[in-house]
C-alpha cells in the first residue's frame, strides 16, 4: 500500500473523532459535521504530499473547516429547522441527579443553533478548543478584533435566548 | 465570567456526536475535487484557446453547440432572448366546493394553481411530497423530495409541468446536482454538477424552458451563474460574464427582470446579469434591510419580501418564502394590503399582476385574491391538511 496513504489513513482515524467533536458544535447536526469533517479531509488529502511530514496537518484540516463553516454560502437554516434531525443525547435516560445536568445541556444545544455561524465559531475555538484569540483570528481568517467582538455577541445572544444560561456563563469577561 | 463551566458544558456537548469512519468518503470526496480541477484547468484552457483565436463558442439558431462539449455545462457566450409571450389568463375552474361561493372573484382575476411544500420546522419525514390545490378541487400530491431540498430550492416551472432542485449528498459527494423531473416526479433527469443549493438556486424562465442557477467552486464557494437551456441535448449554459453577490434569484413573467438580495436589500438585474438598479429603501446601513425575496410582479414594478429593520436577526442563506411586506421598486413604498386585520404570511404574483396573498385565520390560513389594483376580490379558506406545509409557486 502506499505509505503516504498509510500515514492519511491513520491521521484520518486517530483524528477524526476530535474533528467530529469540534464540528458538531459548530453544526449541531451529526449528517452535517460528517459533512464538515469529510470535506475538510477531502482538501487535507489533496495537500497530504506536503502536508504529511509538516505536522501541521490537523491544523490545516481545522482551518478549511472553520473556513468552510462560516462561509456565508454554507450557512443553513434549513438543518436548524429540523429538530427531528437533531440526535437524542446518548447514554439513555438522565438519572435523577444529572436530569438538571441534561437540561442545561440541552437548553445549550439550543441556545448555540440561535448564533450565527461566526459567533458559535468563535466560542467553540475559544471555550471549547481553548485557543487564543490570535490563534482564533488566524483560524477564521478574521482580525482579533472581529474575534474580539463576535465573542461579545455570542455570549450576549446566549444571555437573550437562554437567560437560564446567563448566570452560569456570561458575567463580564476577560480576554487571554 | 465562569469560562470553566462552559467549557465543560460544551465539551460534554460535542460528546452527543458518534464517532464514524470518514476514510472512504473523504477519498471519494478528494478524487471527485481532482476530476473537477482537472475539468476546470480544461475549460480555462479552452476559453484562453478560444480569445487567442478569436473564435466565437455561440449558440446555433437550434440551440445546438457548434461542437462537441465535454460532460458537463458547455461554455457559450450569447444567450437567446427569452420570447416575451403574452401574459396568460389564468383560466378559472369550475368550483365544486360550496366554500368559494360567497368568495368567487367579482371578474378578471382568479386563482392560479397553488403549489406547496413543506414549511420551516415542520417536522417529520426526511422526504415529503409535493402538492398543489386549486380552490374548488382537492389537494394534489406531487413529487416525492428530501426535506431538505424541498425547503431550500424546489422550483415550480410557471407552466406547472416541471420541477427543477438541487439535491448534495452528505456521504459519497458532496457536491449538488441539479435536477428536472416532471411535476409528479417522473423522468427525472440530471442536469448539472457543482451547483448551488442554498443561496442562487434554479430559477425558472417564464417559458419554463430555461433555468438561472449558481455553480460552486471545489472550495464550496459561489462561482458562475448560468443560464441552462433544459430542451438542448447538449445541457446548453449562457454564462453570465458577471458574478454577481446575491441570492435567491426571482425571474418577473414579463422575462425581462431577475430580482435577488444583495447586500441586504434587493437589486433588480436584466437577464445577462447586468444590474439595473437597487429597490430604494432597503440597505446595509439603512433603517430596514431584506436578505429574503419571496415573489416578483410580472412587470418587476412591486416585489414580495421578508423585511427586517437594522439590527434584528437576519437569519441565514437558507430560502425563506415568509413575505411581510410588498414595496414598490422604483420608490420602496409599501403596497398596502387588504388583510383584515390578519397577519400576512406569504404573498405570490400571478401572471396577470394579481397577488395571491396567504394571511394566519385562526388555527389555518386562509388566501386573498388581490387584484393588480390591490383590491381583494375573493377570500378562500384553505384546506386544513395544507396548514403546516408552504406556498412554494402560483402559477396561472
Amino acid at each position: 500500500m502506499d505509505p503516504l496513504l498509510n500515514e492519511f489513513d491513520s491521521f484520518v482515524r486517530t483524528r477524526t473523532p476530535a474533528l467530529l467533536r469540534s464540528a458538531y458544535l459548530l453544526t449541531g447536526d451529526q449528517h452535517l459535521a460528517e459533512d464538515l469533517v469529510q470535506s475538510a479531509l477531502a482538501r487535507t488529502h489533496r495537500s497530504w504530499s506536503r502536508l504529511h511530514a509538516s505536522g501541521n496537518a490537523e491544523a490545516y484540516t481545522r482551518k478549511v473547516m472553520y473556513h468552510l463553516q462560516v462561509s456565508w454560502w454554507r450557512r443553513r437554516r434549513v438543518a436548524e429547522s429540523m429538530p427531528g434531525d437533531l440526535p437524542e443525547p446518548r447514554g439513555g435516560d438522565p438519572a435523577p441527579d444529572h436530569a438538571q445536568q441534561t437540561t442545561l445541556r440541552l437548553t445549550l444545544r439550543a441556545a448555540l443553533a440561535k448564533l450565527s455561524t461566526k459567533q458559535r465559531a468563535v466560542l467553540v475555538l475559544r471555550f471549547f478548543e481553548d485557543r487564543t484569540e490570535t490563534e482564533a483570528a488566524d483560524l477564521l481568517g478574521v482580525t482579533v478584533g472581529t474575534v474580539k467582538s463576535q465573542t461579545s455577541k455570542a455570549l450576549a445572544k446566549l444571555r437573550t435566548v437562554a437567560p437560564e444560561l446567563a448566570q452560569l456563563y456570561v458575567t463580564e469577561g476577560s480576554a487571554r | 465570567m465562569n469560562q470553566d463551566r462552559l467549557r465543560l458544558d460544551l465539551a460534554e456537548l460535542a460528546e452527543e456526536v458518534t464517532p464514524v469512519d470518514l476514510r472512504n468518503r473523504a477519498l471519494r470526496t478528494s478524487r471527485r475535487l481532482g476530476i473537477q480541477r482537472a475539468v476546470a484547468t480544461s475549460a480555462a484552457a479552452l476559453v484562453v484557446l478560444a480569445a487567442a483565436t478569436g473564435t466565437a463558442l455561440a449558440i446555433r439558431p437550434n440551440g445546438q453547440a457548434p461542437a462537441p462539449a465535454p460532460a458537463g455545462p458547455s461554455i457559450t457566450s450569447s444567450w437567446p432572448p427569452v420570447e416575451v409571450t403574452p401574459t396568460p389568463q389564468p383560466s378559472r375552474e369550475p368550483s365544486t366546493d360550496p366554500s368559494t361561493a360567497s368568495g368567487a372573484p367579482a371578474a378578471g382575476a382568479t386563482f392560479g394553481r397553488l403549489f406547496y411544500g413543506p414549511a420551516q420546522g415542520s417536522g417529520g419525514s426526511p422526504t415529503v411530497r409535493l402538492r398543489s390545490w386549486r380552490p374548488g378541487l382537492q389537494p394534489t400530491t406531487l413529487a416525492a423530495l428530501p426535506k431538505i431540498w424541498a425547503l431550500s430550492n424546489a422550483s415550480v416551472s410557471p407552466d406547472g409541468r416541471r420541477l427543477a432542485w438541487v439535491e448534495r449528498g452528505f456521504d459519497a459527494k458532496d457536491v449538488g446536482t441539479l435536477y428536472v423531473s416532471d411535476i409528479d416526479g417522473s423522468n427525472k433527469q440530471s442536469m448539472v454538477s457543482d451547483v448551488d443549493e442554498y443561496c442562487i438556486t434554479p430559477t425558472w424562465s417564464p417559458d419554463s424552458r430555461h433555468l438561472l442557477f449558481q455553480t460552486v467552486l471545489a472550495t464550496g464557494g459561489p462561482d458562475k451563474v448560468g443560464v441552462l437551456d433544459t430542451a438542448s441535448d447538449r445541457r446548453t449554459v449562457r454564462w453570465w460574464s458577471s458574478r454577481p453577490d446575491a441570492c435567491h434569484a426571482i425571474w418577473s413573467a414579463d422575462g425581462r427582470t431577475i430580482a435577488m438580495n444583495t447586500d441586504a436589500g434587493v437589486a433588480l438585474y436584466d437577464t445577462d446579469g447586468r444590474k439595473q438598479r437597487a429597490v430604494p429603501g432597503l440597505s446595509e446601513t439603512g433603517a430596514w434591510q431584506s436578505h429574503q425575496v419571496a415573489s416578483l410582479a410580472p412587470d418587476a414594478t412591486r416585489i414580495a419580501l421578508f423585511r427586517i429593520r437594522k439590527g434584528e436577526d437576519a437569519g441565514d442563506v437558507g430560502r425563506l418564502l415568509r413575505v411581510n411586506a410588498v414595496l414598490e421598486t422604483a420608490t420602496g413604498r409599501v403596497v398596502d394590503l387588504p388583510l383584515g386585520g390578519r397577519a400576512l404570511k406569504q404573498v405570490f404574483f400571478q401572471a396577470d399582476g394579481s397577488m395571491v396573498v396567504r394571511v394566519e385565520d385562526g388555527g389555518g390560513h386562509v388566501l386573498l385574491l388581490v387584484d393588480a389594483k390591490g383590491r381583494k376580490v375573493a377570500e378562500q379558506p384553505e384546506p386544513a391538511v395544507l396548514r403546516d406545509a408552504q406556498l412554494i409557486a402560483v402559477v396561472g
